[in-house]
């Protein structure tokens, strides 16, 4: 009850402060005059009754100032008045306020801009339905420490099943495939998914139907659901498309429906879908336990915590590891939220560089706190004279903070324009492959998370002054004041703003160096190939006009001698894939004698390449031999392994002649080679085991072609995409490159991160140099 | 206390309070007049007393207070912490 009439007086007193007054000052009058009266009454002069009155009254002011204490509201007026002759004082020193304000609007705008990404990355929901029941099934190695692979639509299929923590699990895979059309061939990116998949994520129909259940039988009609972005850009958003074919891969597919806008898949890939295909086997196969190529989503029931799904799935996945030892004795199951799987990746480089920023921010405030300490040197006299004239300790730091929050509102303001147009300028530079970047942008939070920096800001430089402000006494300021000079105050913590300013610079420095030095590692990667003079094309033959592997092996072929006939070309090889370009596909490999038994197997990377292919990179063939002409459809099926994959087969053994069996390629191929390991771009990273085979056995209408060159290879680019046009002008040609362009996309994101440490240090040397 | 119990007689403005306790004091107690207003301030935001615009006697508008219900609650916790208080001192007093 108190609480409230006391609030609600104060309320009134903020809200009409006017009319208090009014109020007040018309009582204090009416009292003096019913004094005077009296005084009157008793036979005193109407002039000399009312000084009386006065004189009895005391000073109205005074009374006045203790009244308006009393209302509680002190410090909102004394903000009001603060706020006006801070503004005032600013007006009149116009450098200071120029150089403080820019000075933190840099520092408070930069701060924005990386929490508007690291907001829209990391703390914003993911755009499903529900998204903190969504979570990702991962199978795991226990010699990978936790790296989450792709999952078995058989384990996938035990886990739902068996549990009662799941509404639903469903998998999804991307592969590629050639959509046919009468403007010609054009690779479109598939995702294959379970009916599951799209229950569990949530996804409609803007048109037509999502997959149903009989959609993934073996035998039915292929049926094929469109992303929305898709079916704008190619097919010009036409309604009727639903119910008709399209031919992906040269099999025909039925249209039946088309995704609603924006309704995307989870980005653990940094890929996009064209078109949705369902599952074409029954994921319950056991065949196929083996097969781990699938991503696992699922939905918890409501209600359903993590921990509680987790320990429920760690029983039955024991149970599938005692039921299926062969497949399943050598992995683990991890279960996470969908929303960790997709940023987990970026999580630590987004904290560092809000770390990073931060230390700009310290590094702004200790710059203010400075300016503003060299200023109030020459206020000395103003606060003494303030002190003698009453004003107490509180109501002068009240003062000089009301001065920081006005200097630290304004420089968000600034901020917030800062960070408004550098956000895109951000998303600009960033290298593709970080999730989730369409999901930045400012908002509410942003807004909130500069008012809490303006506001900690405030609170940080203000710190010194502050202490400065406690420690005023009247005498030596008035004395200072005789003497006609200010003396730099604080001179102490003057040298500790300094010193923590290029403490905290270095330090961002540092950083900048370190990202630095793992860059440079960057380009002293050292493939083992000759990377000056190479070129690299792909061209698609799925043009309809070459059907089976003869038709395609013939036309390569007569590419090959065209690419070759080109003076300054020593070299011409085909291949699905090389370092640094060409997608990643991996199949589970096991010695031929482990999958008659049922081993776990490894995962392999696989290639199909030319005989030319090793020679023309220039990779050493270690033992036995590589490809010949010879090793086409009628010759025994073979292969070459790389060191690491021969390795991690036989360990120890000779692996020549021995006989591997590949998960997605049926059939047994002899090991008729070893090649050398590339290493990896990342010098942390692991060489991948790889497998390559002959595309003579194993063809597809799509190629890359590797093009060893005597000089520059970049003014042949022109000829060699006219060559290939005069073999056959529908062929189509995807990108064509140097070598040191492919290196150069590749290191975007690193020297992306180097660019934004080395502008954050920039920034801040700027601002410790001020 | 004093202002409570005043008012608890009747209402009156700011004034009146200053005289009618000169004048039950019979001048022993003088107000310091201008410190009464926010004494009065006071008492109205912890809501014991409230304020209102009235008509004296010859008719002049002024501002008036009244005791409110919690205020007559104050008024007797603090009657009977000053009897208790008046009544120790007393005590003290009489044996020295």
């Amino acid at each position: 009850m108190r609480m409230i009439s006391r609030w609600v007086f104060r309320l009134r007193a903020t809200l009409f402060p006017g009319r208090m007054e009014e109020a007040m000052e018309e009582e204090m009058a009416f009292h003096m005059e019913m004094e005077a009266r009296k005084l009157m009454a008793k036979g005193m002069g109407p002039k000399e009754a009312f000084r009386k009155a006065r004189r009895d009254f005391g000073e109205p002011e005074y009374h006045k100032e203790k009244a308006r204490e009393s209302w509680g509201i002190g410090m909102i007026q004394n903000f009001r008045i603060d706020a006006r002759h801070t503004l005032r004082a600013l007006r009149r020193n116009p450098v200071f306020a120029i150089v403080s304000i820019l000075t933190l609007g840099l520092g408070i705008g930069a701060n924005s801009a990386i929490f508007s990404v690291v907001n829209g990355i990391l703390f914003r929901d993911l755009p499903f339905p529900e998204p903190d029941r969504l979570v990702s099934l991962c199978e795991t190695r226990p010699d990978e420490a936790g790296t989450c692979r792709t999952a078995s639509t058989p384990n996938v299929a035990d886990w739902a099943g068996r549990s009662s923590s799941f509404q639903g699990i469903g998998v999804f895979r991307w592969w590629g495939h050639i959509l046919e059309g009468p403007e010609g061939a054009e690779s479109v990116s598939s995702l294959i998914a379970t009916p599951e998949f799209f229950q569990v994520m949530g996804y409609q129909p803007a048109i037509g139907r999502i997959f149903r259940f009989e959609d993934q039988l073996e035998g039915n009609r292929n049926t094929v659901v469109l992303d929305h972005d898709f079916w704008e850009s190619r097919f010009g958003s036409d309604p009727g498309l639903v119910g008709t074919t399209i031919i992906l891969s040269g099999e025909p597919f039925e249209v039946i429906g088309v995704l609603q806008e924006g309704q995307k898949p989870p980005v653990v890939e940094g890929q996009r879908a064209d078109v949705w295909l369902p599952l074409h086997f029954d994921p319950r196969d056991n065949d196929r336990r083996n097969w781990r190529g699938f991503y696992a989503v699922g939905r918890l029931g409501p209600g359903t915590g993590l921990e509680v799904a987790r320990q429920e799935l760690a029983v039955i996945h024991q149970g599938l590891v005692e039921e299926h030892p062969a497949a399943n004795a050598e992995w683990g199951l991890q279960l996470t939220t969908l929303h960790d799987r997709v940023v987990g990746g970026v999580k630590n480089t987004l904290f560092f560089f809000l770390g990073a920023i931060g230390l700009v921010l310290l590094i702004t405030c200790a710059n203010i706190a400075n300016l503003i300490l060299a200023r109030l040197s020459s206020r000395e006299s103003e606060m003494g004279i303030r002190t003698a004239l009453g004003a107490g300790t509180p109501r002068l730091m009240g003062q000089l903070l009301t001065e920081g929050l006005v200097l630290a509102l304004l420089g968000s303001a600034l901020g917030l324009l800062i960070a408004w147009s550098g956000t895109p300028l951000f998303l600009s530079l960033a290298p593709a492959g970080i999730p989730r970047l369409g999901d930045v942008g400012m908002d509410g939070q942003v807004l909130t998370f500069t008012l809490g920096l303006a506001i900690l800001a405030t609170l940080l430089f203000g710190i010194a002054p502050l202490a400065w402000a406690s420690r005023i006494s009247p005498m030596q300021a008035l004395r200072g004041i005789r003497h006609g000079k200010g003396r730099r105050p604080m001179g102490g913590v003057n040298g500790i703003l300094v010193v923590s300013e290029v403490a905290l610079a270095l330090a961002l420095l540092v950083g900048a160096g370190l990202l630095t030095r793992s860059f440079t590692a960057f380009y002293r990667w050292d493939p083992g190939i000759d990377r000056e003079h190479l070129l690299v094309v792909s061209a698609s033959v799925a043009t309809g006009a070459y059907q089976g592997t003869d038709a395609i092996m013939n036309v390569y072929r007569a590419l090959d001698e065209q690419l070759l006939a080109l003076p300054g070309v020593r070299s011409v090889a085909r291949t699905s894939a090389g370092p640094l370009f060409g997608g990643f596909e991996p199949d589970q490999v096991f010695p031929a004698e482990e999958a008659r038994a049922g081993g776990s197997g490894h995962q392999a990377r696989w290639y199909d390449i030319s005989p030319s292919y090793f020679e023309t990179l220039g990779l050493p063939v270690l033992r036995g031999r590589a490809f010949t002409p010879e090793d086409n459809m009628n010759a025994p099926r073979v292969v070459v392994v790389n060191e690491t994959l021969a390795d991690r087969l036989w360990p120890g053994e000779d692996p020549l002649g021995r006989e591997i069996w590949a998960e997605m390629h049926d059939g047994i191929r002899v090991v008729i080679g070893v090649v050398a390991d590339v290493p990896p771009l990342d010098p942390d990273a692991a060489v991948d085991p790889e497998m390559f085979w002959p595309q003579a056995q194993y063809t597809r209408p799509v190629s890359y072609f590797v093009i060893r060159t005597e000089g520059d290879p970049d003014p042949l680019q022109r000829q060699v995409i006219d060559r290939i046009h005069e073999v056959d002008p529908d062929i189509q040609v995807g990108m064509i490159s140097n070598y040191h362009t492919l290196l150069d996309r590749r290191l975007v994101q690193p020297r992306f991160n180097m660019l934004l440490i080395a502008i954050f240090s920039a920034v801040a040397l700027v601002l410790a140099g001020v | 206390m004093l202002v409570l119990k005043v008012l608890s007689l009747e209402p009156l403005h700011g004034w009146g309070i200053c005289e009618r306790i000169k004048l039950i004091s019979e001048e022993e107690l003088q107000v310091n007049q201008g410190s009464l207003y926010p004494a009065l301030h006071k008492l109205t935001q912890e809501g014991w007393i409230k304020s209102y615009w009235g008509l004296t006697e010859n008719n002049r508008k002024a501002r008036y207070y009244r005791l409110t219900r919690a205020g007559k609650k104050q008024l007797h916790v603090e009657a009977a912490h000053w009897d208790r208080l008046a009544a120790a001192v007393a005590r003290v007093m009489a044996t020295a």
